[in-house]
């Protein structure tokens, strides 16, 4: 076996004393460092590397860059597995294992390209027509075969085992590119003493510079301007680095590929990284890309762009073709010609045009190419290779079919229908390009404030005019930051060889079947085998605009939106429209510039980062008892102490029969928490509360209810007079932030004349509850300075001592029944005040409740909690409409009187339990009244909800959903829990007509398992009903 | 008093950061009784004072790599121009809001990161995963 | 992606920012209980192609409430104030209903 039987014996950027083994659909083969996997596998002989997208036509390396449509593989196996990686910008690393894609058993032999013998049937938007009238039906069976053949790569199932990064950067320039034009912008930002990130694509700089041919000349700009960067401190060089996104205010988002090119990331290391940078000005250096000319059958593997043929041959070292044929509109494929000529190919040139510059003619002819004028190649010839191409007379100027005049065989055919400059960064912020007739390209439009195009993006090749433009550009943005006066330097533009400028060129997008030749397929857009024919479809169906022309055909819209295929199809469609490009437009590019992992987007906020979590003070000590732990918002929180061999239910049990029967301790930490100072506290409290707060005494607290300026029930807590100006705030957990945020905009936007100071003091105070028959047992053998008598501290006080040493603040309340507190000490303190808590609970027979105890006692209440406050309901809806002072306004007061808030048919708090003694009472089930089962159906013709008599035996009936019951019913089930101290399940919920229907049987439906469930209504305060008012005194827990 | 928001005034051990138009840190290592007192003789009608110093962990970042290491979650330039010693910002880092200050040192950049107490875990676990790549490695768990 | 210009902390990105909603009218004052008013207020909001008041509080910075002029089809940031220094107009354009 031969290794590499393409490779050039010397020439090339690769580096020789570097040999790569690597694995391409489970064979081995050799390259060198240098190499990307396309230049590989090309200097092995392999030309074929997959099957088209739909028709499963064999397909070849198109390019040698990101606009690469054909060449897509699967990378890697397992966990890291990744599908449509374009094989041209793989850099090839030792232990590479690729694989094709879309073909099965293999690109050779693929079973499915039978479809390709009926194009018609598979053209664009096919299942539109299809799957229509009587067959309509079928789509459903159909679809998953379709999916199931379309498609390219197939995704892994498993976890990523890599990590990703995110980076923040800044600088006063961005140079994306660099090519001539960015290298000379960055040196010339650079001497200038600016800040400067030059992005570069690629794993080396030089861009162009490194397909071009040996002119020494060449090379030494390129060494001396590498070794002028490394001397210039500012300037910060990332490669391997694409800039995928230009967003507002000069930001731009880069993705790093830090480890792409090895088998694993180094240890720590990430496997992408994406930048976000904000710069003050950037320069676009991205250059041109070259497109091709549309013929039949122009997808063969062996047809190429003509730049990428050069780029294999020059920098690669790879024989691309041994028998070659160019077929152009322009200058710039000769170039290429001469080059393949160079390394030892027969090449001829077949150019539409019938006149070229004598230059090119002189060079042609001293090389020994044979040149066909006025030609062009109609059809290409082969089976998985080109083998050869027809060629027809061709006048660009009127383009009609003719007949074959020669056939020419060959192995590469190298394809230039022109280039069109890489502006997408431009389009993501809107500037639309503009067609240039005399370059047949897509320029730029407006350019943007704060953006500079240079080099080939500016539309003009010539090395010269790229480095001047950069140069310039950059003595610009240097001017706009404040740093006119560069460091002088060589001139970049001193040894520069002397290069033709030519860019002559005979627009031609098409070419039509040689005459007796039958039709051929004409791609477009190569990935999504989108063809002439689907144009010319398009537009008789009326689909006629680019944007309709764009998602009808699919054209532009694979993971290559389009780099070679987009100004084709508008010179095309604007061809059969009869108009001029710029009239049929263009569509508008969009981030990411390639194809970007959802892996970089995430970063590390990823798993348990996701969200920042938070902790309480205590909550190590919650881990190291065992305490499974819950989440309330971003709160970890303890949800119930299991004893060895306890389930859940045996543990809250536990737990809450604790508290009504001895004492309990539980964190309450995460509770919103809020200092409220000032002169005008009290007035404030009383205008954001639905209850008065002025006549608080000092040392007193009161329960309060917030509800939103549209009188929906916002928020509840308990706010404590501490002093005469002080006020302590509670929220619940989950709406603290909100409340915080509501409070300062009142103050700020609506009442800035109140002389009211908000503070945040969550994370100040550690909070714990001591709840239960004994808890003022407890609280005494703890607090050391505080009289805990009945008057010392009577219900809803609150009072200021210590622990020992530690600071704490009791307050009087309970949302459970029983006698309870709430104490709170400094953060730092909380551990310690928990502990001594615990030991001194020893004695009290003390035990450590969580969230699921709490919850149950307070449903057992029926106290309002995170269920019943849900955004939608009132005050009165929850049975505290008493507590709205009628002397004061308050926020909310005004829209709380609007007719469908105090509508008596809303539902309205109750109590459930089960009516037989089984089912499943779940939260969120829709209350439904019996007598209007089967009473609503859905009608065949409108699929409207209509009365109807309730007959389920009717062969009309349609019941709709196993429950028998349609539409909104009368309410829901807000809170549910198996209550310990009743020993069944009972839960909180709303009804129509509420406590009216103590007593009565309703249905509870819970559609998403098909449920229903008997419950009957009763009071919500299933424990203790004649307890203490509570109406006053209930905060909620959440 | 400070005059522009960013600078942080610092008399002898304690350090003022205006953190708002009308809202002032007071900042010291230990517990002051010369604030205490202070604080205590303002009157309500033109100064309020709250107690904030259990709710924040200080971590102290330096190295030639702190830059790079904060600049992984924190959206604010620390080029030597834009952020020199003395100066604070407010900002966010990995959804966790934080008060980033720089400290005047002779030995590279050296800087001060205030987080809510209740994010502290959160923010060691982002910070050690954020420096690993840069050899960023924990020394010690007391 | 946005920027806003904080007036005391300088320029940042609106990550370190809460959307607010529109800022084209006063709230009513608290005692008028017309709820014509307070629907127009709450619930009323023009919806212009082109400059648009609206608040954002600087939640991970001063926390001040400001109000910005933003541009709805450029995003551009054209002014940024204070809430508190910015007299609002009370009653406020009624919004057209076709």
């Amino acid at each position: 076996m031969s290794t590499q039987p393409r490779r050039l014996k010397s020439g090339g950027r690769i580096d020789r004393s570097k040999p790569i083994s690597f694995r391409f659909d489970g064979r081995s083969h050799t390259g060198f460092a240098g190499d990307t996997l396309a230049a590989a596998l090309l200097a092995n002989g392999v030309t074929l590397v997959g099957r088209s997208f739909k028709y499963h036509r064999p397909r070849g390396i198109y390019s040698a860059g990101v606009e690469e449509p054909n060449a897509l593989v699967t990378m890697r196996t397992g966990a890291r597995h990744e599908p449509n990686v374009p094989a041209t910008k793989v850099e090839l690393y030792e232990g590479l294992e690729a694989f094709s894609q879309n073909s099965w058993p293999s690109p050779k032999y693929d079973v499915m390209s039978f479809v390709n013998r009926f194009p018609k049937l598979f053209a664009a938007g096919f299942y539109y027509k299809t799957f229509v009238g009587p067959t309509r039906g079928s789509w459903m069976f159909y679809e998953k075969f379709i999916r199931r053949a379309a498609g390219m790569g197939k995704p892994t199932t498993e976890a990523d085992p890599d990590h990703y990064e995110k980076a923040h950067a800044f600088c006063d320039l961005l140079v994306v590119g660099a090519g001539p034009s960015g290298l000379a912008a960055a040196i010339t930002a650079g001497r200038s003493g600016l800040r400067v990130i030059l992005v570069e694509d690629d794993t080396v700089l030089g861009g162009s510079l490194l397909a071009a041919g040996r002119d020494p000349k060449l090379a030494d700009w390129l060494k001396s301007a590498l070794a002028e960067l490394e001397t210039l401190p500012s300037v910060r060089v990332m490669t391997r680095t694409c800039a995928f996104g230009a967003y507002d205010n000069m930001t731009f988002a880069l993705l790093e590929r830090v480890s792409d090119h090895l088998v694993t990331p180094a240890p720590f290391q990430p496997r992408q990284r994406m930048w976000r940078v904000r710069a003050e000005r950037a320069i676009l250096a991205t250059g041109m890309i070259e497109r091709p000319i549309v013929f039949a059958n122009n997808d063969l593997p062996g047809v190429m762009l003509a730049s990428a043929a050069r780029t294999y041959v020059n920098r690669h070292a790879v024989a691309v073709g041994r028998k070659v044929v160019v077929f152009t509109n322009n200058d710039t494929a000769y170039a290429a010609a001469c080059d393949l000529n160079a390394s030892g190919a027969e090449v001829s040139i077949v150019d539409v045009r019938s006149r070229i510059p004598a230059a090119l003619q002189a060079q042609v002819a001293a090389a020994g190419i044979t040149l066909h004028l006025g030609c062009a190649v109609g059809r290409a010839n082969g089976g998985r290779h080109v083998r050869s191409v027809d060629v027809v007379p061709f006048d660009p100027a009127r383009p009609e079919r003719a007949s074959v005049r020669t056939r020419l065989s060959c192995d590469l055919l190298a394809v230039s229908g022109g280039w069109t400059p890489t502006l997408h960064l431009l389009g993501q912020r809107g500037s639309k390009p503009v067609y240039d007739e005399d370059k047949a390209m897509l320029v730029a439009g407006t350019v943007p404030e704060g953006f500079e195009i240079v080099g080939g993006a500016a539309a003009n090749c010539d090395l010269g005019f790229c480095i001047d433009s950069g140069a310039k550009a950059a003595h610009a943005a240097a001017a706009a930051c404040g740093k006119p006066h560069a460091v002088s330097g060589r001139s970049l533009l001193e040894g520069l060889p002397d290069q033709g400028d030519a860019y002559g060129i005979a627009p031609v997008w098409m070419v039509p079947d040689p005459l007796g030749k039958g039709h051929g397929k004409k791609f477009v857009d190569l990935q999504h085998d989108v063809g002439a024919d689907d144009i010319e479809l398009a537009h008789r169906e009326g689909y006629v605009s680019v944007e309709h022309l764009k998602r009808y055909t699919t054209l532009g819209m694979a993971a290559d939106q389009g780099k070679t295929s987009n100004l084709n199809a508008l010179g095309i469609m604007a061809g059969i429209r009869g108009k001029k490009i710029n009239e049929v437009g263009t569509t508008t590019f969009r981030p990411p510039f390639r194809p970007i992992s959802i892996g970089a987007l995430t970063g590390p906020e990823t798993g348990l980062h996701f969200r920042p979590i938070r902790r309480s003070p205590m909550h190590d000590w919650h881990e190291a008892k065992g305490a499974a732990i819950t989440t309330t918002g971003l709160w970890l929180r303890a949800w119930y102490f299991p004893k060895p061999g306890e389930s859940k239910a045996d543990a809250y049990v536990r737990e809450a029969a604790a508290v009504r029967k001895s004492v309990g301790l539980t964190d309450v930490a995460s509770l919103g928490k809020i200092d409220i100072q000032g002169p005008d506290a009290a007035e404030f409290l009383n205008r954001v509360y639905v209850n008065g707060f002025l006549t608080l005494p000092v040392g007193k607290a009161r329960y309060g209810v917030m509800l939103r300026p549209d009188g929906i029930v916002m928020d509840d807590g308990t706010t404590s007079r501490i002093s005469e100006h002080h006020y302590f705030m509670t929220t619940t957990t989950a709406g603290a932030g909100k409340v915080m945020s509501h409070l300062e905009f009142l103050l700020q936007t609506a009442w800035p004349d109140l002389r009211v100071h908000v503070t945040s003091v969550t994370s100040q105070w550690a909070g714990m509850a001591v709840a239960g028959p004994r808890s003022r047992e407890l609280l005494e053998k703890v607090i050391t300075d505080i009289d805990l008598s009945e008057e010392g501290l009577p219900f809803m006080g609150v009072r200021q001592g210590h622990a020992g040493d530690i600071p704490v603040r009791v307050l009087r309340i309970s949302f459970s029944g029983e006698r309870a507190y709430e104490v709170y000490t400094p953060a730092g303190y909380g551990m310690q005040l928990w502990q001594t808590l615990c030991d001194q609970g020893k004695s009290c027979d003390m035990t450590v409740y969580g969230v699921e105890a709490l919850g149950a006692l307070r449903i057992e209440k029926g106290h309002v909690a995170g269920g019943e406050l849900e955004g939608r309901t009132t005050l009165t809806d929850m049975g505290l409409g008493k507590m709205a002072s009628t002397k004061k306004p308050f926020i909310g007061g005004a829209l709380a009187q609007r007719e469908g808030m105090t509508d008596p048919l809303r539902p309205q708090l109750v109590g459930l339990e089960l009516a037989e003694g089984t089912g499943t009472l779940r939260a969120g089930a829709i209350l439904c009244d019996p007598a209007k089962r089967y009473a609503r159906t859905i009608a065949k013709d409108t699929s409207a909800l209509i009365d109807c008599p309730p007959n389920p035996a009717s062969k009309d009936f349609d019941a709709g959903n196993g429950s028998g019951h349609m539409g909104h019913g009368i309410g829901f089930v807000s809170s549910v829990t198996w209550s310990p101290e009743l020993n069944r399940n009972i839960a909180l919920g709303y009804v129509s007509g509420g406590m009216a229907r103590k007593g009565e049987q309703i249905d509870a439906v819970f559609a998403l398992k098909g449920e229903l469930t008997k419950v009957r209504v009763t009071s919500p305060h299933f424990v203790d009903p004649e307890g203490p008012s509570w109406a006053f005194g209930c905060p909620s827990i959440a | 008093m400070p005059v522009d928001c960013l600078n942080v005034t610092t008399h002898e051990d304690i350090s003022l950061f205006r953190v708002g138009p009308t809202r002032l840190w007071f900042v010291s290592e230990a517990s002051s009784a010369r604030l205490t007192d202070f604080f205590a003789t303002l009157d309500a009608k033109d100064a309020v004072a709250t107690a904030i110093g259990h709710s924040r962990t200080v971590l102290r970042i330096s190295g030639p790599e702190a830059r790079t290491v904060l600049n992984r979650g924190l959206a604010i330039d620390l080029d030597n121009g834009a952020f020199p010693e003395g100066v604070f910002v407010q900002s966010v880092i990995h959804h966790i809001p934080v008060l980033v200050h720089r400290l005047p040192s002779s030995d590279g950049p050296v800087f001060e990161v205030f987080v809510s107490r209740e994010y502290a875990v959160t923010f060691w676990q982002w910070l050690i995963e954020a420096a690993a790549p840069v050899g960023g490695r924990v020394l010690e768990m007391a | 992606m946005l920027r806003i210009a904080c007036p005391h902390c300088g320029d940042r990105d609106y990550v370190e920012f809460l959307y607010g909603g529109d800022a084209e009218n006063a709230m009513p004052e608290l005692s008028d209980t017309d709820i014509d008013r307070w629907t127009e207020f709450v619930f009323f909001r023009n919806d212009p192609k082109g400059e648009h008041a609206e608040y954002w509080q600087h939640q991970h910075g001063c926390r001040q409430w400001l109000r910005v002029v933003r541009h709805t089809v450029t995003h551009q940031v054209i002014s940024v104030q204070p809430a508190s220094e910015v007299d609002t107009p009370a009653q406020g354009k009624r919004v057209e209903v076709a």
